[in-house]
């Protein structure tokens, strides 16, 4: 019985375990929040840097899809769009508290049980980590979401309320902005060389 | 295809995702041929190897299990609610801003409204508060104008001033000491408030009255009308 009743919450939608939350029903909550809590709390994770804040978004996202599920019309967009747009709006106010609050503006550092052991690669780590800190949100958005969240760029458009060609250019201007800080400098002077049409072969 | 077109597929084309095999084959020659196009590709690589190893780092990365024990809780204590008020409460904030606005607005129309010359005449009551006591008028300094040029006023047209009416509760038989009368014009609606006949189809004008303040707190004690304004 409990069997047949985990089965049919991995199956059912995100949008029929909504329905089913909004009539009262726990267990399709605590489904729907197992399925997505872990894509919500690393994109907060990623686009802040901060574990408190990812902890945080999490339960207020979670804590809104409670209070106000009813008023999720799907009409809109999948619910994984539904609870970014959320995730993405207090993010955005948490970055700008961190930003204000000058003690708290500076990324964690990594977390003790990271299991990293390499002092080279977690070096690796840290500066991609702090290049994509360093972009600007809207294009720290895309790089989260296409590349580290592996989305496609529908899935981000609707995630992020915008059409899939801003997310494909966003995605493209980012990713120039990350190879200028990540590469070496011989590289980026490649990159730049690469996009003029005179030294293209026909 | 020319740079510009291997630099629109690029991306895709280190992520492995994408373009088709017709627009991957041309690109992937096109990279042979051009020095720029290919370091492009290897940087482009390069740094999807880099974009890899981050998200390697918080792949297993989710929520503490005590988060998902308070929302529980509070999924709990919310379908706990009565279905109504919980329905309630799924309107967003900006909805119940907005009722209160309306209302208030409707309100403000209601009250402000022009009076309509259909409404039935209001028969008169007796007065629903009780008189109250004031010393003679004299005895109260009236407001007093400053020399000034007296104007030529349009002579009232007069009626019998009413007793004075307490605005404030006063025990019976109570007089107030000191303070003073200021004279006030007020819409002759008003008069229906105390009880006073007035005429419907007239009710636009307005009638005169005298307050009288309390002499220490300032406070409106009681009023009477004493005429009507032209």
């Amino acid at each position: 019985m409990l069997y047949e009743g985990l089965m049919q919450e991995d199956s059912a939608s995100d949008g029929e375990l909504l329905e089913r939350m909004v009539s009262g029903d726990r267990e399709a909550f605590a489904a729907l929040y197992r399925r997505r809590q872990a894509g919500v709390y690393r994109f907060a994770l990623q686009m802040s840097g901060s574990e408190a804040l990812a902890e945080d978004v999490v339960q207020e996202v979670f804590l809104t899809l409670v209070r106000a599920g009813a008023t999720y019309d799907p009409a809109c967009g999948p619910v994984t769009a539904f609870l970014y747009g959320i995730a993405r709006n207090h993010v955005r106010r948490g970055i700008g508290r961190a930003r204000r609050g000058s003690a708290d503006s500076a990324p964690e550092p990594l977390a003790a049980d990271q299991p990293e052991t390499d002092l080279a690669r977690r070096e690796t780590i840290a500066s991609v980590r702090a290049a994509v800190l360093a972009l600007p949100v809207r294009y720290r958005e895309v790089v989260v979401l296409c590349e580290l969240e592996e989305m496609d760029c529908r899935e981000a458009a609707e995630a992020l309320g915008c059409a899939v060609g801003t997310v494909k250019s966003r995605l493209h201007r980012a990713r120039r902005m990350l190879a200028g800080r990540l590469l070496p400098p011989g590289a980026t002077l490649a990159v730049s060389r690469a996009i003029r049409p005179a030294r293209c072969v026909p | 295809m020319n740079c510009g077109e291997f630099e629109a597929l690029v991306g895709d084309l280190a992520r492995g995702r994408g373009p088709e095999e017709s627009a991957r084959r041309a690109a992937t020659a096109h990279a042979r041929e051009c020095a720029g196009c290919s370091s492009r590709l290897v940087e482009e690589r390069e740094l999807e190897g880099l974009l890899g190893l981050f998200a390697s780092s918080v792949a297993g990365k989710a929520a503490p299990p005590k988060v998902e024990a308070a929302l529980l809780d509070a999924f709990a204590r919310q379908y706990a609610l009565p279905s109504v008020r919980r329905h309630w409460l799924a309107f967003p904030r900006w909805a119940f801003v907005g009722a209160a606005a309306v209302a208030l607005v409707v309100g403000a129309a209601w009250f402000l409204r022009p009076p309509t010359g259909v409404a039935p005449p209001l028969v008169a009551r007796r007065p629903i508060v009780a008189p109250v006591a004031v010393p003679e008028a004299p005895a109260a300094p009236v407001v007093q104008r400053a020399a000034q040029p007296r104007l030529k006023r349009p002579p009232h047209r007069q009626v019998a001033a009413t007793q004075f009416y307490p605005l404030t509760p006063v025990d019976a038989g109570a007089q107030i000491q000191g303070g003073t009368i200021v004279r006030i014009g007020m819409p002759r609606r008003a008069l229906a408030s105390f009880g006073l006949p007035f005429d419907p189809d007239d009710s636009g004008g307005a009638v005169e009255a005298e307050v009288v303040l309390d002499g220490d707190t300032g406070m409106a004690r009681a009023i009477r009308f004493v005429g009507r304004r032209q």
